[in-house]
């Protein structure tokens, strides 16, 4: 990845393109403060990302992003409620309080019922639910989501799409990657790359009509 | 196959670590095995080497039944048994004898009280049992030999004469001088050696003799001292009943219980290593096997047999046991050579042969180390069976708990119930003592296959406990250790046995040498201690010895201690007779009572018997029991029972004007002196110039102690090598599963830190499952301690033929727990800087 430069404005949902080995994971990553680029910077807000220390990075993480994963990565042998909670137990909340916070976040995105449950006892879509409740308990700045759909079927997909609007529009920022066109259509701003390089950079006009 | 070994290939070179902890598994286990097997036939040759410097050739010995004389015509029917080299029969007396002076000699008559033997001296002198060192063997019945240092001391030359009382005194002439371990089989003591028909008619034997020795073995038909036994039954048929066969007398006994208690313990240890190398190869092998469990389905997959698999598995496994079993015989050579110092400490014998290396002991290393690791793949190779094509198809191994099978609770419950029916018989003694060990061994076994049984909620008992204010820690690394049960189990089986062995072994023989030293302080209360070099002091000397002692005044109290070989009934013991003055306490524990009780006993002629003894030879208290002492047999009445230690604990006491009315006892071995508490430091010099004077030793008490320290450090070394050893496996161990959890939790780890989990909480979860895994091996191990500490003295009856007072040494608690600690700390340093190194792109990435 060469030669990129682009601003990100809060409260947006951003779509990134491209073809396998295109670099949009690898910009996710860089974004993310998880993986070092070559040369360059990542400001959040005025902040040089790469500036910081590990533990720095980390903190920062912690308190203003969110992730939602393809495969959701849920902690298999946590049920869904100690899932969510993960990230306030990361950052030194006590277990009752965060396990109460977690069932808010999962009853927002629908599965109060289901907070007891082991991942393996839910359905694709309802853990990928949980992921985005994980992402959202923090109450983050930004969300990265990596093909956040690509694993679901198209009712789900539905379902997670409005999810995600739902998100940008209590002011949350979203940064997705994605192959499927649909997220892609649904999103307020598209990023294409190719070969490494940010190819086109375009508002889409569907979602700015729904927006 | 191809592809399957080349998976195996890859494994190793991915994974040099682990299949490197296997190996050192299974060194340590040939190791030790080994280096105490080869110790063992250590001891053992010492123990043969010692019969045969003390005894001689093997040889059993005729005696009448109820003491006395017989006719050693009535046992000639042995000689013909073709076993039997020859019989050789003997008679002892003890007397006086004086010497005869030239009438113009202006020396005093000199005369002592010595134990004569009388034996064939021309057969003696034709077989060239002896050398006679000056002069000759006697030719008639008016010459004799005599030990060459007491005919020193009594200032005797060839040629002089002595004057024999008996019934029949006759004056006899010196021909020759022996040495003193000239003839040692059959001396028994005795300082002058004539022609066995003289002996007879000095003291009017007729035709009778008090032992006919029986030499065992033919240079065709060799036979062992350990045979003798064996041979007793069928030799005794052939003699009449009132005539009794047994093995000669001597001090090879005492040294027997010494060996046997070394024996026992090296057994114990070798069992104990053999389980811990075990558990860490057995779960080494199933990580192995789960991390590959998915590229072995592809392998099926792609057209390979379940049988193709488990051969392959058993061929890695042998490979690894070869390789292992190939390193441990150095290491358990190196082993045997530092067993050999502490065992030359522990048993005092200078004469252990160096460790060697026999085809037969390479031999048995190589089984023993492929052998465990057999053992230890079995399981998986069961587990092998199953896996299925399908595996290979899912994304995912599932997260589900292992399984854990009902058939292994119940095999382990049914080895634990057997292991407690063999110790209950063996503490009724009704099985033999040697099934100690592999009962312990079915006890520890069954005991640890329990673990993974009880450990999900040991592990939620000891988080909630431990990490009460780091819920997150607690939650993934409670989740982690409980989804691999089994093998968490397994470690922490490891470190139990780690800490029950330390603990449990280490309290035991803490109590044991605490016994000891307690024994000894009570037994030999004084500040200095003469002790006699046999055959340098004449009767007249150490009359002037006694005066000049008695003229002391820095000393305050002066008792004597005298040890003579006898035999109690048929039992070979050390009977040790003793001043009882009121001032001193008895010399074992007791309460205030029975002691007074006891005293009062021992004053009015009854012996004490130590409790090693008393079981040997199934005695009681009031019991009467013949002693037989320099040819003399007595019947005393038993007072008390006792613990006693002296060579090996085949003790009984007598006090000395008991002995004096019923034998000729001699000089005392020992005279134990009690200085004044003011008494000045010169009272050392002064008893040292009266010690070279009169050619005795003198020792202070500081020097014994110095001496028993010595003796004993051998053991507490050895006990703090076992302790360290143990736990240095159980780090292995620790290392081992740590590694393989951070692996399979890579991702967990990669995903935390995406979300914002420092390095320094990375670290801190690796640790918190180190923290589990010992808080588990500790406590589980301190219940395992407690109750092999308890066996091990419930037992120690049957085993060491005495009771051993429990008590609990804090010292071996805390340098359990700190070892324990310390290890596990440090093999978690790998695991740990593995997780901090986990790159946050592997929980996100797919490709």
């Amino acid at each position: 990845m060469r030669g990129v430069s682009l601003e990100i404005e809060a409260g947006r949902f951003i779509a990134i393109c491209g073809p396998s080995g295109s670099g949009k994971s690898t910009l996710m990553h860089v974004l993310a403060g998880i993986e070092d680029p070559t040369s360059g910077k990542v400001l959040w807000q005025d902040t040089d990302l790469f500036a910081l220390n590990d533990d720095q990075r980390s903190k920062l993480r912690r308190k203003m992003t969110g992730f939602i994963f393809q495969k959701f990565n849920l902690l298999p042998t946590l049920s869904a409620a100690e899932n969510v909670a993960l990230p306030l137990l990361l950052d030194g909340v006590a277990m009752a309080p965060a396990v109460s916070r977690a069932r808010d976040a999962l009853e927002r995105v629908g599965l109060a019922e289901r907070d007891k449950h082991l991942p393996s006892q839910l359905s694709g879509g309802e853990q990928q639910r949980v992921a985005i409740a994980r992402a959202l308990i923090n109450n983050p700045k930004i969300i990265f989501a990596d093909e956040p759909t690509g694993a679901l079927d198209t009712a789900n997909t539905q379902r997670i799409l409005e999810l995600l609007h739902q998100i940008a529009d209590s002011g949350q920022t979203i940064l997705g990657v994605t192959h499927d066109p649909v997220v892609a259509a649904s999103a307020h701003r598209r990023l294409d790359f190719r070969d490494g390089k940010l190819v086109s950079d375009a508002a889409v006009l569907a979602s700015e009509v729904s927006g | 196959m191809m592809p399957i070994r080349f998976l195996v290939l890859k494994q190793w070179r991915q994974r040099p670590l682990r299949i490197a902890i296997t190996i050192i598994s299974v060194v340590i286990a040939v190791a030790s095995l080994l280096g105490s097997s080869t110790a063992q036939k250590m001891v053992r040759s010492a123990e043969q080497k010692l019969q045969e410097s003390l005894e001689g050739k093997p040889a059993l010995e005729v005696s009448a039944a109820a003491g006395g004389r017989f006719d050693p015509n009535l046992v000639k029917v042995l000689a013909d048994d073709p076993r039997v080299a020859q019989l050789a029969p003997l008679a002892y007396r003890t007397t006086t004898i004086r010497t005869i002076l030239p009438e113009d000699s202006d020396e005093r008559v000199r005369k002592a009280t010595v134990l004569i033997l009388g034996a064939d001296l021309n057969k003696l002198s034709k077989e060239q049992r002896a050398k006679v060192e000056t002069g000759a063997w006697p030719e008639d019945n008016e010459q004799l030999l005599i030990d060459e240092a007491y005919a020193k001391q009594l200032k005797l030359n060839i040629g002089d004469q002595l004057k024999v009382l008996a019934p029949n005194t006759a004056n006899m002439t010196v021909v020759g001088f022996l040495k003193s371990d000239g003839l040692k089989e059959i001396r028994s003591g005795a300082v002058i050696i004539m022609p066995l028909t003289a002996l007879q008619e000095l003291f009017d034997l007729g035709s009778e003799v008090d032992r006919v020795r029986l030499e065992m073995g033919t240079p065709d038909k060799k036979i062992a001292h350990n045979d003798l036994a064996g041979l007793v039954p069928e030799l005794q048929a052939k003699i009449p009943s009132d005539l009794l066969l047994r093995k000669p007398a001597s001090v090879v006994a005492f040294q027997e219980e010494t060996m046997r208690g070394t024996d026992m313990a090296l057994n114990f240890a070798t069992g104990l290593s053999f389980v811990m190398a075990l558990f860490l190869v057995l779960n080494t092998l199933r990580m192995n096997f789960f991390e590959r469990r998915r590229e072995l389905a592809i392998v099926r997959a792609m057209g390979s047999s379940a049988r193709d698999i488990s051969r392959l598995l058993l061929c890695e496994s042998l490979l690894i046991g070869v390789i292992g079993s190939i390193l441990g015989i150095p290491a358990g050579w190196g082993l045997a050579i530092l067993l050999k110092d502490a065992l030359s400490q522990v048993l005092k014998a200078t004469n252990l042969d160096d460790p060697q290396l026999t085809a037969g002991s390479i031999l048995y290393a190589l089984v023993v180390g492929v052998m465990t690791v057999v053992l230890g793949a079995w399981f998986t190779i069961r587990q092998s069976r199953n896996i299925s094509p399908v595996e290979a198809m899912r994304d995912h191994e599932p997260a589900t708990s292992e399984h854990y099978s009902l058939k292994l609770v119940s095999f382990a419950a049914v080895g634990w119930i057997t292991a407690a029916i063999i110790m209950s018989l063996l503490r009724s003694e009704t099985v033999p003592a040697w099934m100690a060990i592999p009962a312990g061994n079915l006890m520890l076994i069954s005991f640890l296959t329990l673990i993974p049984v009880f450990l999900p909620y040991l592990l939620k008992g000891a988080a909630k406990l431990l990490f009460f204010g780091f819920p997150l820690f607690r939650l993934l690394a409670v989740e982690q250790l409980n989804r691999r049960r089994i093998r968490t189990g397994l470690t922490v089986g490891v470190l139990v046995v780690a800490v029950s062995s330390g603990l449990g072994l280490g309290n035991a023989i803490k109590n044991s040498i605490d016994d000891v030293y307690n024994w000894y302080e009570k037994s030999f209360a004084g500040d200095f201690f003469l002790k006699a070099v046999e055959g340098t002091t004449t009767e007249e000397r150490f009359v002037e010895l006694q005066k000049t002692l008695s003229d002391m005044p820095q000393i305050a109290e002066r008792t004597e201690l005298r040890m003579r070989p006898c035999k109690l009934g048929d039992f070979a013991a050390l009977c040790i007779i003793r001043d009882l003055p009121d001032s001193q306490s008895l010399p074992w524990n007791m309460p205030k009572e029975e002691s007074a009780s006891l005293r009062q006993k021992m004053n009015s002629g009854e012996i004490v018997v130590s409790s090693v003894l008393a079981r040997r030879a199934n005695l009681n208290v009031g019991d009467k029991v013949k002693l037989e002492l320099n040819a003399n047999v007595v019947e005393y009445l038993i007072g008390g029972i006792v613990q006693d230690y002296i060579n090996g604990g085949l003790i009984l006491s007598m006090t000395t004007e008991t002995a004096k009315k019923d034998f000729q006892i001699g000089m005392p071995n020992w005279i134990i002196i009690k200085t004044n508490k003011d008494a000045p430091q010169e009272t050392q010099a002064a008893l040292v110039k009266l010690a070279d004077e009169y050619g005795w030793t003198l020792q202070s008490w500081a020097e014994m102690q110095a001496n028993l320290d010595k003796m004993l450090n051998g053991l507490v070394a050895a006990l703090w090598a076992l302790i360290v050893g143990g736990f240095v496996v159980g780090g292995l161990g620790i290392m081992n599963t740590l590694t393989m959890n951070i692996l399979e939790q890579t991702r967990e780890i990669g995903l935390l830190r995406v979300m914002g989990m420092s390095k320094k909480q990375t670290l801190a979860l690796v640790f918190v499952q180190v923290v589990l895994i010992v808080a588990m091996g500790l406590f589980i191990g301190a219940i395992a301690g407690v109750v092999t500490a308890f066996v091990i003295d419930w037992v120690s009856m049957p085993l060491l033929n005495r009771e051993v007072p429990f008590n609990v040494h804090y010292d071996l608690i805390w340098f359990n727990l700190g070892v324990c600690v310390l290890i596990a700390l440090i093999s978690a340093i790998l695991p740990a800087l593995r997780a901090v190194k986990v790159r946050m792109i592997t929980a996100v990435a797919y490709e």
